[in-house]
């Protein structure tokens, strides 16, 4: 039993943690810069993450490669830079999925020269990842797509899609290019400042990839909740640092026993948290898809907690835009709903059990 | 990073395994599991203390000089961990893991060889001194005084909360040497028998009906000279030492974790909660509490494991135990609905003598049960200490 890194999990956070005291340098600016753009994040951003290797973590393939334990790693690292670059939409999710297909596709993903997202989340489905409506129709050049998609994260600038939908052997993917005429994509921000798609497809052709979409949901749901692990220590070290300083009634805030109890609350949170993800990311093969979603479910309630009580303790100051801590609520927001909200995942935690 | 524990360690988990199966027998399981307090009483723990006695797995806690088995952290657990799956009685921490320790590290050789031998062997039975009707959480403001008279103290004033004094042969007791210098500095531990004519009992009753704790009043009591550990004025230094040695790795979660797949089964076959989606959810949360609370055990343990002197973060794990077994405990009582509002005034609750459930013996030691445990967040430092303590230590407000 041993909880320290190994040399090659080391690295990766090295890697992410270089990336991020370059371009992000300790302030909002490169957030700021990369949300202000169509894509919703800096492409020279996109191509440093690639030359690191940072963008194949979690595939056989790429400079950093590795498991779960080294998305963990990477994407809690990210978190706690808030990073504006979509690792965890545009890189993990396609690199699994693409990298299990064995498709030509995933070279475009890992040197970042092709945005690739998945498309799966349907109105009709709120929050039940296996309720595909999308229809796969077989045809004389092959497979159509005929549907609509919501929250494509990572979609703004997508050059093609992983669609979901269900045919004769019920739920597969399909890669779809994003310039097909029969597709009407419509971008849109999200809390987070980030760019996603709505889609309309009306026989689209798609290609089948040789992916489930089910194997690529737990490592998704592991990559969000280390990315909110991030958030969440962030949100607390930049909590006590501002408690230290702030001086009312004559002395710091975080002398008094009130904001002490909260901070404490806050700090057994984010350790609780750090446990479900460890507990996730080193599990067993066969116990790793309900690991993922009670680790998921459990960070993401915990993460908005801690969020909520960083707004408080910062006062004014906290539900304004200048500081990261409306900044890292937001993006917990989303990767808290996505990939099944609490519920949802806490339903596939148990019923796997 | 791994968290799996060693084949040298699997095949120590394996030979523990075997011992449970062949010598924890049911009645002892029984009374473990018929037990709504913390403490087993002493039928039950003091002959489970004797079998393990026997096998030499008793002073784990103890260095190897003083009877200990020389267990490495991980072996600490895993016998733990076996033990409170397998339904066995808790021991007693009150010789074996606070004052035994004590004695072997500041005891002198007389000492040692006059009380830890017979902590192991059951003779002397042990309580613990500390809290006052006046010093609760705030310890150091204790008052009860003990005046050196030639080769004894006499001691006056009175300790509360006093577990199984009514069983006890000995208490150590924080008592107050030097009333002119600051309160820490003028406290001393000193080891002082039951049985005397200065020293009365009266039972404290909880809410439960169980009789756990007492208040011991001191009139001109006794205390030998010979019998005080350490130098006068050393007691708050020694009482940090049992303190750091109570937290040296502990393992709650895993028993945690199975009280609350014992409530799924009890649920699933419950009438009316069968299938209900709210209560699975309300169980799966509990679950993953538990289960980070868990690993959290085991990032302290790997850190001990490596020699590593693992923080406050042992504060965190009294602070979400005894939440979430407060919580586990509210869940048994609504899960039961209306049988789960019997509260038998028997004792025990095991045993010929225990009287017919209602419904089904889980039923009836829902609301016992969980009336003590409202005890977890308050005793050992309660959870306002604990968030004071990890505030100052850890986030240093």
């Amino acid at each position: 039993m041993n909880f320290d890194l190994s040399e090659d999990q080391a690295m990766v956070k090295a890697a992410v943690e270089r990336f991020v005291a370059d371009i992000y340098g300790g302030d909002l600016a490169a957030r700021r810069a990369g949300r202000a753009t169509a894509a919703g994040f800096s492409p020279d951003a996109w191509a440093r993450l690639a030359d690191m290797g940072v963008l194949g973590v979690g595939t056989a393939h790429g400079g950093l490669s590795g498991g779960a334990a080294e998305v963990m790693v990477a994407m809690e690292a990210l978190g706690r830079g808030l990073v504006a670059e979509p690792v965890l939409e545009a890189a993990i999710i396609p690199g699994f999925l693409l990298s299990a297909a064995n498709s030509a596709a995933l070279a475009g993903v890992l040197d970042g020269s092709r945005v690739v997202a998945l498309a799966h989340a349907e109105r009709a489905a709120r929050h039940d990842l296996m309720h595909v409506e999308t229809q796969a129709i077989a045809s004389v050049g092959g497979v159509v797509i005929d549907g609509a998609k919501i929250a494509v994260l990572a979609g703004g600038t997508a050059d093609s899609f992983i669609v979901s939908a269900r045919g004769d052997d019920g739920i597969g993917l399909y890669l779809v290019s994003a310039d097909a005429a029969e597709l009407e994509r419509r971008n849109y921000r999200l809390a987070d400042g980030s760019v996603a798609a709505e889609l309309v497809l009306r026989g689209v052709t798609g290609q089948r990839l040789n992916a489930n979409l089910a194997d690529v949901i737990p490592m998704a749901r592991l990559a969000a909740a280390a990315e909110m692990l991030g958030l969440m220590g962030l949100l607390l070290d930049q909590t006590l640092a501002y408690l230290k300083t702030r001086q009312q009634f004559g002395q710091p805030l975080g002398a008094f026993q009130v904001i002490q109890h909260r901070m404490t609350d806050a700090y057994v949170l984010v350790e609780q948290a750090r446990s479900q993800v460890l507990r996730a990311a080193l599990a067993e093969p066969a116990d790793f898809a309900r690991a993922a979603a009670g680790a998921k479910a459990f960070v993401g309630e915990s993460a908005l907690t801690v969020a909520h009580t960083a707004v408080q303790m910062h006062g004014g100051m906290g539900i304004t835009d200048e500081l990261a801590i409306g900044h890292a609520l937001k993006r917990i927001r989303v990767l808290a709903l996505v990939f099944g909200d609490a519920d949802s995942a806490i339903d596939d935690y148990r019923d796997a059990a | 990073m791994n968290m799996g524990f060693s084949a040298a360690d699997l095949a120590f988990r394996d030979e523990v395994r075997a011992f449970l199966d062949a010598e924890l027998i049911q009645r002892l399981r029984d009374g473990a599991n018929g037990t709504p307090s913390v403490f087993v009483e002493p039928d039950i723990g003091l002959e489970w203390q004797r079998i393990l006695h026997a096998r030499g797995w008793l002073a784990y806690h103890w260095p190897v000089a003083a009877g200990g088995t020389g267990w490495s952290p991980v072996q600490r657990y895993i016998f733990e961990k076996e033990c409170a799956l397998a339904d066995a009685p808790a021991l007693s921490v009150l010789g074996l893991r606070l004052v035994g320790p004590v004695i072997a590290e500041f005891g002198t050789p007389e000492q040692k060889s006059r009380f830890l031998e017979r902590i192991l062997t059951a003779q002397d039975l042990w309580c613990q001194g500390y809290s006052e009707p006046g010093a609760g959480s705030d310890l150091a403001s204790l008052k009860t005084r003990a005046v050196r008279d030639g080769d004894r103290y006499r001691v006056n004033g009175s300790k509360i909360w006093t577990t199984h004094a009514h069983y006890a042969d000995w208490m150590f007791c924080l008592a107050r040497t030097d009333p002119d210098v600051k309160p820490q500095a003028g406290i001393s531990f000193l080891l002082m028998r039951m049985k005397q004519p200065g020293v009365t009992i009266r039972p404290i009753i909880g809410m439960a009906g169980d009789h756990e704790v007492n208040q011991v009043f001191f009139d001109d009591a006794e205390a030998m000279v010979v019998d005080r550990i350490g130098e006068e004025g050393q007691g708050w230094t020694i009482a940090k030492f049992l303190l750091e040695n109570e937290r040296g790795g502990s393992c709650v979660g895993p028993k945690l974790i199975a009280d609350i797949d014992r409530l799924g089964r009890l649920a699933a076959v419950q009438p009316g909660v069968g299938g209900d989606i709210g209560w699975a959810r309300r169980l799966a949360r509990l679950k993953l509490e538990a289960e980070a609370l868990e690993i959290t055990e085991l990032r302290i343990l790997a850190e001990l494991a490596q020699g590593r002197k693992p923080g406050p973060q042992t504060s965190l794990v009294k602070l979400v135990s005894s939440t979430l077994r407060q919580h586990i405990d509210e869940a048994a009582v609504d899960l039961f609905g209306l049988d789960g509002l019997q509260l038998a005034t028997e004792r025990p609750l095991y045993g010929n003598e225990c009287p017919e459930p209602v419904g089904s013996k889980a039923a009836q030691m829902a609301m016992p049960t969980y009336l003590n445990s409202r005890a977890w967040t308050i005793f050992g430092g309660s959870n306002e200490v604990q968030k004071n303590i990890i505030a100052k230590t850890v986030l240093g407000l």
